[in-house]
């Protein structure tokens, strides 16, 4: 038996309620008090980039605070707050450097492939989650 | 040298096959599915595969998550497909989904259950069941 969940994401932000499920089950493993791994690869490495910003939406006519948009930067970082160092979150660093996107919020680390084949050979429960 | 002959894709390779065979019959699994079913015929696919490992391994459930949750409506033009499931195969459908998409239990196939994302993570984490997400 383990307490821990390894989680690998592929979708980039905005995209996909695939995004929001992953999400859900981070949280949720987190409440459960298990530890939890992410690897984010692909365009999933879009999901941390600190330049992320809420827009207001003038269709709506709201600005910014009343249009409430959460970025994914800000759920990760809301993940990190709660887990109390229980949170590991790889971004694949090829994946990055394709993108562009090594400029991430506080938390992440770079790493590749081997992080994940490392965790999922070490017997703890895998979720692997395709893009849509 | 001789080279090893390459064995043709259908061949048997018994030793292996029946490695397979146990790891099937001895595992338990959560097969996921997020699709609309009326959308993407796949669906049926998943369907099938969870029947199928629920006929050689030990337990089996189908969590219904995102637009899948629309094919486990009583109403649902698909049902009758996941009806032929429910006597092998525990069913559940992701509440939060349901609610988003104004589900209620009522409106749910008689054996279908509502149960929250966290059941995943007890079946995968606590229980040590195979997750397949498709």
């Amino acid at each position: 038996m383990t307490s821990s969940l390894n989680l690998l994401i592929m979708d980039p932000p905005y995209e996909s309620e695939r995004t929001t499920t992953a999400f859900r089950l981070i949280d949720a493993a987190l409440a459960r008090g298990h530890s939890v791994r992410v690897f984010a690869y692909e365009g999933a490495v879009n999901l941390t980039m600190a330049g992320q910003a809420a827009h207001p939406n003038p269709l709506h006519g709201t600005d910014v605070d009343a249009e409430m948009h959460p970025t994914t930067r800000e759920w990760v970082e809301r993940l990190f707050a709660v887990a109390g160092g229980r949170l590991e979150w790889v971004n694949c660093g090829l994946c990055v450097d394709e993108r562009g996107a090594g400029d991430w919020t506080n938390g992440p680390r770079r790493g590749g492939p081997a992080d994940f084949t490392g965790w999922v050979t070490d017997g703890s429960a895998t979720i692997v989650i395709p893009t849509a | 040298m001789r080279r090893r002959r390459r064995p043709a894709y259908n061949e048997g390779n018994t030793e292996r096959d029946a490695h397979a065979v146990q790891e099937v019959t001895m595992a338990r699994y959560v097969v996921i599915e997020s699709r609309d079913p009326v959308a993407h015929r796949r669906v049926r696919d998943t369907y099938a595969l969870a029947l199928e490992l629920a006929t050689r391994a030990e337990e089996v459930a189908l969590f219904l998550t995102q637009d899948a949750v629309l094919g486990a409506r009583r109403t649902a033009p698909v049902s009758g497909e996941l009806r032929g499931l429910l006597e092998s195969v525990s069913v559940l459908a992701d509440d939060f989904c349901l609610a988003e998409r104004g589900i209620a239990d009522d409106d749910l196939l008689p054996g279908v259950r509502a149960s929250g994302i966290a059941a995943v993570v007890d079946m995968a984490v606590d229980e040590g069941r195979r997750v397949l997400w498709n």
